[in-house]
């Protein structure tokens, strides 16, 4: 089981980071449609796995075993909002990502000619970014709390 | 070798790269400038540097996180709210975000590469000072005077390096 959580953690850190690389490639003078093509399918890819590793973990062993101690322990706040938040911003990440992902691949030449077409984007990549930095965050405090 | 042994090296090879980049990021950016605008060579050094600062940060941040993990794994999770590590993901998450400003031009220069700078340095210091008793708020408002320190340092030593180089060739 211990696994699945280091999978998720890890996975989930790499989809974060690809997050990461679209928004820099984004906002990089000359855009390089086939890197964004990339770090956008690697983005939403780590995010379905790090979603079905988590999920897997969470239905298992988080549900059963861990939230019951933390909820009867010192910092039930962990589960009641971070966890709560976490678990359901995480439900739509990977969609953000597969949205981000098919834009590049079917509107991508738009991004370069089209300013408030590429703001737009930009401004979606952030979101994403900033999504998954809060989740990863939010792990942490859950995973400090039993 | 084990699996925390391989992190660790990997957690300081990434610091080392990160830290090492942050500061000659600075002096070729000082030394590019110079002479007022940044030629082919000078760009490939700079873009170079970037890279291996981007490097350090993923090494940085995937270790990091992969210690965490690994240490919730055999139990020991009371170490997640000390505050010297909030203080480290704090100023991992200011370098990643200072990194797009700059890249977007959207942060004045000087405080750009004194963020850059000083938070490479703060987060090596927080990862080697283990028995730094602080609070989160000390750590971070310490931080901010030191940003703004080092930032109006290095504006001092450009101003005069470029100074000195135009008088020089005059």
């Amino acid at each position: 089981m211990t696994t699945f959580l280091i999978a998720h953690i890890v996975i989930g850190l790499i989809g974060v980071m690809a997050s990461y690389a679209v928004l820099m490639g984004l906002l990089k003078k000359r855009l390089s449609l086939a890197f964004l093509k990339t770090a956008g399918f690697a983005a939403f890819l780590a995010y379905i796995t790090s979603w079905v590793t988590g999920g897997y973990y969470y239905v298992l062993r988080y549900g059963p075993v861990v939230k019951p101690i933390i909820k009867d322990g010192g910092s039930p706040w962990a589960h009641a909002f971070f966890m709560e938040a976490k678990e359901h911003i995480f439900l739509f990440m990977p969609v953000l990502a597969f949205v981000l992902w098919v834009l590049f691949v079917a509107a991508g030449a738009r991004i370069e000619k089209d300013a408030r077409f590429k703001s737009a984007i930009i401004a979606l990549a952030s979101l994403v970014t900033a999504l998954g930095i809060y989740v990863a965050l939010s792990g942490v405090v859950i995973s400090g709390a039993h | 070798m084990d699996w925390h042994t391989i992190l660790i090296i990997s957690h300081i090879v990434g610091t080392v790269l990160g830290v090492g980049g942050a500061t000659f990021a600075e002096i070729f950016y000082l030394k590019a400038i110079k002479d007022g605008e940044i030629d082919p060579t000078e760009g490939s050094f700079l873009k170079t540097t970037y890279f291996i600062l981007r490097t350090g940060l993923v090494l940085l941040v995937l270790s990091g996180f992969s210690m965490l993990a690994l240490k919730v794994s055999q139990g020991a999770s009371g170490y997640l709210y000390n505050p010297i590590l909030w203080a480290k993901l704090t100023i991992t998450i200011i370098i990643a975000t200072n990194a797009l400003l700059l890249q977007a031009h959207a942060i004045p220069s000087w405080l750009g590469f004194s963020l850059s700078l000083t938070s490479w340095y703060a987060a090596m210091i927080l990862g080697l000072w283990r028995s730094l008793d602080a609070s989160y708020v000390a750590i971070m408002l310490f931080y901010i005077v030191w940003v703004l320190a080092v930032g109006f340092i290095l504006e001092r030593i450009r101003v005069w390096y470029i100074g000195n180089s135009r008088h020089t060739r005059v």
